[in-house]
């Protein structure tokens, strides 16, 4: 009889039911430690503490106050966490995109290359994003179209110091350099070591939000990095990083 | 994250769950109405027969076939000390989750048959 009852209150469905509501949760507090967003979560854990207070001991004024303002606080949740959210949906779709074939020439990759040896060994700063499968012109701004075909030379006027295009990223889309000066945005990364400026973070912010390939050339050090998914990485040596573009892209080896 | 973060995480996740599960699904409670027999041990018959029992249940119990062992009876006790009029009592398998709250008639005749 004891069991009879057991089966009416718990059957398979509640337990999937729970182990929802478990997973719901679960995103939910991942979420907020990417965002950064914990002391939000305290706020919210105190208000519905008093919210249930008010409830038990029937205070009407407080607990109409609560029903009230939830929906608004909803809103302001969203508007609060806009660019994770953002993030997050980018990332959703981007994982659920088919990789197609790859856009991109050998020898365009080794004119990159070229270029970002002779700006490491001259300690000339550049920022280089590779698009991938993503758009990324909603992430970019105050980018000059340029629709040029990608060319050592080019790239290092680019970044050389003084001319007009140097400051920012310049942006190659299907074997051209689409655009050139182009802001993107920061990382808030706490993994960003302290030695790294604003362009390591601009690096790594784009490559967090898309799945481009983003190349920097330090000034200071005239060091080599790649950001992929978020992930910063040292390349000590541009063959190597011509190795790891022809992979990241998915170019095979010309013969 | 660490494992013993995803654990903890995974760990309070499952508290909330549970919690907001149990709220939903035994939290809040309805009004319902069902007439039964009042049950009258040896060759007695109540007088009326049939009672009107309101009964406070949990939303998960609303269709569930334990409303249909809800009963109405009258103490024996009662009945050897034959009173005129009986309490009609409410057994229910969950008292705290498909709660008896009123009867009608509260009180009943019994008569030999």
């Amino acid at each position: 009889m004891e069991f009879e009852v057991l089966k009416e209150l718990f059957s398979w469905r509640d337990i999937l039911d729970i182990l929802g509501l478990t997973l719901v949760f679960f995103a939910f507090i991942v979420f907020l430690k990417a965002a950064k967003g914990f002391h939000i979560l305290r706020l919210l854990v105190f208000l519905g503490i008093i919210w249930t207070f008010s409830e038990l001991l029937n205070l009407a004024t407080l607990s109409w106050m609560f029903e009230k303002l939830w929906t608004l606080a909803l809103f302001t949740l969203v508007v609060v966490f806009q660019p994770e959210i953002r993030k997050t949906l980018a990332n959703i779709g981007r994982k659920a995109k088919v990789l197609k074939t790859a856009e991109y020439e050998e020898r365009s990759i080794d004119r990159l290359v070229r270029a970002c040896r002779f700006m490491s060994e001259r300690q000339i700063g550049a920022l280089i994003v590779i698009e991938r499968n993503q758009n990324i012109e909603d992430l970019i701004e105050g980018c000059v179209y340029l629709d040029a075909a990608i060319s050592a030379e080019l790239i290092i006027t680019i970044f050389y110091p003084t001319t007009p295009l140097h400051d920012g990223a310049i942006v190659i889309r299907k074997d051209r350099i689409a655009f050139a000066s182009c802001v993107l945005p920061l990382s808030k990364s706490d993994k960003i070591p302290q030695k790294y400026g604003t362009r390591h973070r601009a690096a790594v912010g784009i490559s967090e939000l898309s799945d481009a390939i983003a190349i920097v050339v330090s000034e200071e050090t005239g060091e080599i990095s790649v950001a992929v998914e978020g992930n910063l990485e040292k390349v000590l040596d541009p063959e190597l990083l011509k190795d790891k573009l022809l992979s990241l892209l998915g170019v095979k080896h010309e013969a | 994250m660490k494992r013993r973060e995803v654990i903890k995480y995974l760990f309070i996740s499952f508290l909330l769950g549970l919690s907001l599960w149990l709220t939903v699904n035994f939290g809040e409670r309805y009004p319902l109405t069902v007439i039964r027999f009042v049950e009258v041990k040896g060759n007695y018959k109540a007088e009326p027969e049939l009672v009107e029992i309101t009964l406070m249940v949990s939303r998960k119990l609303l269709e569930s076939p334990l409303l249909e062992r809800v009963t109405a009876y009258v103490e024996e006790e009662e009945l050897k000390e034959r009173k005129k009029s009986l309490r009609v009592k409410v057994y229910t398998p969950l008292p705290f989750l498909i709660e008896p709250v009123a009867v009608n008639p509260p009180f009943v005749r019994v008569k030999n048959e």
